[in-house]
């Protein structure tokens, strides 16, 4: 009898716990969570405090990240502007990822027409530059966390559907479906028990993807002044905010730079090890 | 004659491809009675797998059921809603596969997947689900059933995952159960097991079973009555012991002196000459008739109408009759 059950989760597990790199960004991806669910406990003023007579100051014990142009304190601004980034983060690929699924297995599961339809609309989808038609959407809609989610969750789940299309086209003929349809199940049990449960691998390093490329794209869009608003802090209109003083004071940019870049990258290097994880031909 | 359970009539499953239609099963009849074992025999390609399919109306595509009907308690399957015959499948009419190890999903545990057919077709939930489970793993004779319940199926032998996926096939105490090659990727000891197996669950469960396989010596030990099919069409039916003791047909002849005796090598085996017709070149008359030793010149003309013997043996031949 063996002693260890080898699900598929301790076998991954296993694998990236080998990956330095992966295990680095799983880590700062961690400390970034936990410090923007504590960004009330540990932000040492408010971010919206405005102190004319502290502007501009360098970094120092009071003011670990220095003080922006109205003399609010750039470290309380940047942990908000972390909850902000994250949620948007987590959000939009929450939105695409439910859309990417439903479409793409559909696409995958019932071929034909329907198929046909959904890549069809993909392929327009794809066609037109996404930062351009993201513009759009908010010139209409009218920049704020909420519409910014939104759209980049409406926009962002184009390649998630192709993937889980492409998977759902492979396993669809799998024995174990033709005996799952056998035994009764409906297509509707077939399409999100037996076969979703097969292709969720691709689907959430897919996802630990998606998350850094909407932090990305939320503070590109702030920095252009057409996501979050002021005085609501986000990396994006931080950095936005400090180019005008670029000059004068290096730390109003170089900060929320290093948060944008160190998280995009941490959550890259994780979604890196896990699709090096979740890969059946990788055999130590 | 036996109360039938299963009645095939005139079925026809045709393959829509591009040069022209195949017809891969045309028009055969075959029933299968209560607490009966029926056998279905033939080379690969002959269509038998597609027939079995047909019963449960799951034909891939691009075939299709092109006519006929499948009387199931004297009701046609053919012609319910899908939805009531999701819930003939597994519940009353089941299906086991060839394959063990591909139609166990692996994510699941066995638990699992037998519990999916409780939950769909008894309606048990919880404990009463996992006891019933557990009752019917013991009864396809897995010893260890609460290791076996939480076990996913990579961690189990072949033998082991053909019992898991047998119970999946009666845990709802279908009226028919249709094994498609049940034995045919196991080695030659779990083989007669297997079979062992299932005719200890027809006893117990007054099952019927339609056994669909290319291997005599399977037919030999677990059949009642027995078809023969060739190239879509019906060759020759009958009870065992005058399929194998009276053989009228000169299919069903070559197909019994393939077979491998035990014993000191006297010649080499005998093997049909050629193969089977492929789609779309199905030969004219009696199909059968450019591999037949005894051909003449009506089987390239006509195709054979069904001669009856004694019984219920029948074959279709012109050896013996129009």
């Amino acid at each position: 009898m063996r002693k260890k059950n080898f699900s598929i989760g301790s076998v991954v597990w296993g694998r990236l716990k080998k990956n330095k790199l992966a295990l680095l960004g799983a880590w700062i991806v961690l400390l970034l969570s936990l410090l923007a669910l504590a960004a009330p406990l540990l932000a040492p003023c408010s971010p919206f405090e405005q102190d004319i007579g502290n502007r501009l100051l360098s970094p120092s014990s009071r003011h670990y990240c220095g003080t922006d142009e109205l003399g609010r304190d750039i470290f309380s601004r940047m942990l908000y502007g972390a909850r902000v980034s994250l949620s948007v983060g987590f959000i939009a690929v929450f939105i695409s990822t439910i859309i990417g699924i439903l479409l793409g297995a559909l696409a995958g599961y019932f071929g034909g027409g329907v198929d046909n339809l959904i890549m069809r609309f993909v392929d327009i989808m794809l066609s037109i530059p996404t930062l351009f038609f993201i513009l759009m959407l908010i010139v209409f809609l009218g920049p704020s966390i909420f519409n910014v989610m939104l759209i980049i969750g409406l926009t962002g789940w184009t390649d998630l559907a192709r993937l889980v299309r492409a998977e759902f086209l492979s396993l669809k003929n799998r024995e174990y479906v033709l005996s799952a349809r056998v035994a009764g199940a409906s297509n509707n049990r077939i399409i999100f028990h037996h076969i979703l449960r097969n292709a969720l691998s691709p689907v959430f390093v897919s996802v630990i993807f998606g998350v850094g490329g909407a932090i990305l794209l939320e503070s590109g869009l702030s920095f252009l002044g057409l996501g979050v608003q002021p005085p609501d802090a986000s990396w994006g209109n931080i950095l936005s905010s400090g180019k005008d003083y670029i000059e004068k004071a290096w730390w109003l940019t170089v900060f929320p730079g290093l948060a944008i870049f160190v998280t995009v990258m941490s959550y890259n290097l994780l979604g890196e090890g896990l699709r090096d994880a979740v890969d059946p031909r990788l055999v130590e | 004659m036996r109360e039938k359970l299963l009645n095939i009539n005139e079925l026809a499953v045709h393959f829509k491809l591009e040069e022209g239609i195949f017809k891969a099963v045309d028009g055969i009849n075959i029933s299968v009675g209560k607490k009966e074992t029926v056998c279905l025999v033939g080379e690969s390609g002959s269509g038998k797998t597609l027939t079995a399919l047909a019963v449960m109306r799951l034909i891939p595509k691009p075939g299709f059921i092109a006519g006929g009907e499948v009387l199931f308690l004297g009701q046609d399957l053919l012609k319910v809603q899908e939805e009531q015959m999701r819930e003939i499948r597994g519940a009353r009419v089941s299906m086991v596969f060839q394959e063990p190890f591909t139609c166990l999903n692996p994510v699941y545990t066995v638990g699992d997947q037998i519990g999916e057919s409780v939950d769909l077709h008894i309606g048990l939930k919880g404990l009463q689900k996992k006891t019933r489970v557990l009752e019917v793993l013991q009864l396809v004779g897995i010893s260890d059933a609460t290791r076996v319940y939480g076990a996913y199926p990579h961690e189990l032998s072949g033998g082991m995952r053909q019992r898991v996926m047998i119970a999946m096939g009666i845990v709802s105490e279908p009226d028919l159960l249709i094994a498609d090659e049940p034995t045919t990727a196991l080695d030659v000891t779990i083989q007669a097991q297997i079979l062992e197996l299932l005719a200890a669950l027809k006893e117990k469960l007054s099952l019927s079973i339609l056994l669909v396989t290319h291997d005599l010596g399977i037919v030999n030990e677990t059949g009642d009555r027995v078809y023969v099919m060739y190239s879509g069409r019906i060759m020759e039916s009958g009870p065992k012991k005058d399929i194998f003791s009276g053989t009228k047909h000169p299919y069903t002849e070559g197909l019994l002196k393939s077979v491998p005796d035990l014993g000191p090598v006297k010649n080499r085996l005998y093997t049909i000459p050629g193969s089977i017709p492929e789609p779309l070149k199905v030969p004219g008359g009696c199909r059968f008739h450019p591999r037949c030793p005894y051909v003449m010149d009506i089987c390239r003309e006509k195709e054979p109408a069904e001669t009856k013997f004694n019984g219920e043996h029948s074959a279709w031949c012109f050896r013996y009759g129009k």
